[in-house]
């Protein structure tokens, strides 16, 4: 602290009345007054590197493109998962939506002969139907032909 | 006007003060004239703690650049120098740990291939330590405010408030550098 002067001026005159006695102390103050001057002549006489200056704007600029390289990154990553996770959803809904379509022809398929069970001589009705339906077809059929026949005569004339 | 020599120029308090203000808003013109301003006090102070050229001016790039990005949080302009000198500190610990770890692998691999007879007689010039040697072989705390003392001309109330330690500490520190050092060079 007294070679540094960071002491008051009581404790430093305490010192010096000390020195003036003791050579011991006085040869450890030169020792170590000599390696202070070393010390800082060493380090204050070194050569400062040139251009540190543009260094440190390119170091500057590569943290940017860093740091925006990151935020791209990052961008594109939320937004394939977000795209990911919407698809997924998409396909979840498509297939369930399949899947439903799919269990109720199935069961049609299956409850068609139960039902065609259930009621007596069903078979029998529905081709009576079907028959009935092909005759009024054909009936129509010749009505309409016989119709339009007429109406050429007529013009002819 | 209070004058302070940075890099042999002359700039004044007030010019400083105007130089952060207008790096803080992103002027990189303002900022180029504070590197000029500090990169000589910067790279001492980061060559003095790892005494490696090549090591001391990436510490002084990656300082600046540190400083550039975090300008913003700044609160005082006044405060920007212990600041940096604070970020130097930090950047030189975490460079140190890692010289260490190589230094100490080194050793390893070399530890195998040298003779059980010891060194050899010409080895023992090479022991003849320079300060700057001497200096690395003390604890980096104790090297680190003996060179805020010595080498940047940081008072004791100001290295104390600077690394956030007691006053206590750093006369303690001090002490504990100088002794250790003269032991080194009295061993050289």
């Amino acid at each position: 602290m007294y070679l540094d002067g960071e002491i008051d001026e009581q404790e430093k005159n305490k010192i010096e009345e000390h020195l003036a006695l003791c050579p011991e102390c006085r040869q450890k103050l030169q020792e170590l007054s000599s390696m202070k001057e070393q010390l800082t002549s060493a380090f204050t006489m070194i050569e400062i590197p040139d251009r540190i200056e543009d260094k440190v704007l390119s170091g500057i600029r590569q943290a940017a493109i860093h740091k925006y390289t990151w935020a791209a990154l990052t961008f594109m990553i939320g937004f394939g998962l977000l795209f990911l996770l919407s698809m997924i959803q998409i396909f979840t809904a498509g297939l369930h939506i399949f899947q439903t379509t799919f269990s109720i022809s199935r069961g049609l398929i299956y409850a068609f002969p139960s039902i065609m069970g259930t009621i007596p001589n069903m078979i029998v009705v529905v081709s009576i139907f079907i028959v009935m339906f092909i005759t009024m077809a054909l009936i129509m059929l010749r009505y309409l032909v016989h119709t339009m026949g007429k109406k050429l005569r007529v013009e002819d004339i | 006007m209070d004058w302070i020599k940075a890099q042999g120029l002359k700039i004044v308090v007030n010019d400083l003060h105007e130089l952060i203000i207008r790096a803080k808003k992103g002027d990189q013109i303002a900022f180029r004239q504070l590197v000029t301003a500090y990169k000589g006090s910067v790279f001492r102070h980061a060559f003095a703690l790892l005494n490696d050229r090549m090591e001391a001016e990436d510490v002084t790039q990656e300082a600046f650049v540190k400083a550039y990005y975090s300008l913003a949080q700044l609160k005082n302009e006044y405060a920007f120098v212990s600041w940096l000198t604070r970020v130097v500190t930090n950047l030189c610990y975490d460079k140190n740990k890692k010289l260490a770890k190589k230094k100490a692998m080194a050793a390893e691999e070399l530890n195998e291939n040298v003779s059980e007879k010891g060194p050899s007689p010409i080895d023992h010039t090479l022991m003849n330590m320079s300060i700057k040697e001497a200096l690395q072989k003390i604890p980096i705390d104790h090297r680190n405010v003996l060179i805020l003392r010595e080498i940047q001309g940081y008072s004791y109330a100001e290295i104390s408030e600077l690394l956030h330690i007691p006053l206590g500490t750093v006369k303690s520190r001090i002490s504990a550098a100088r002794e250790g050092l003269k032991k080194e060079l009295q061993k050289g």
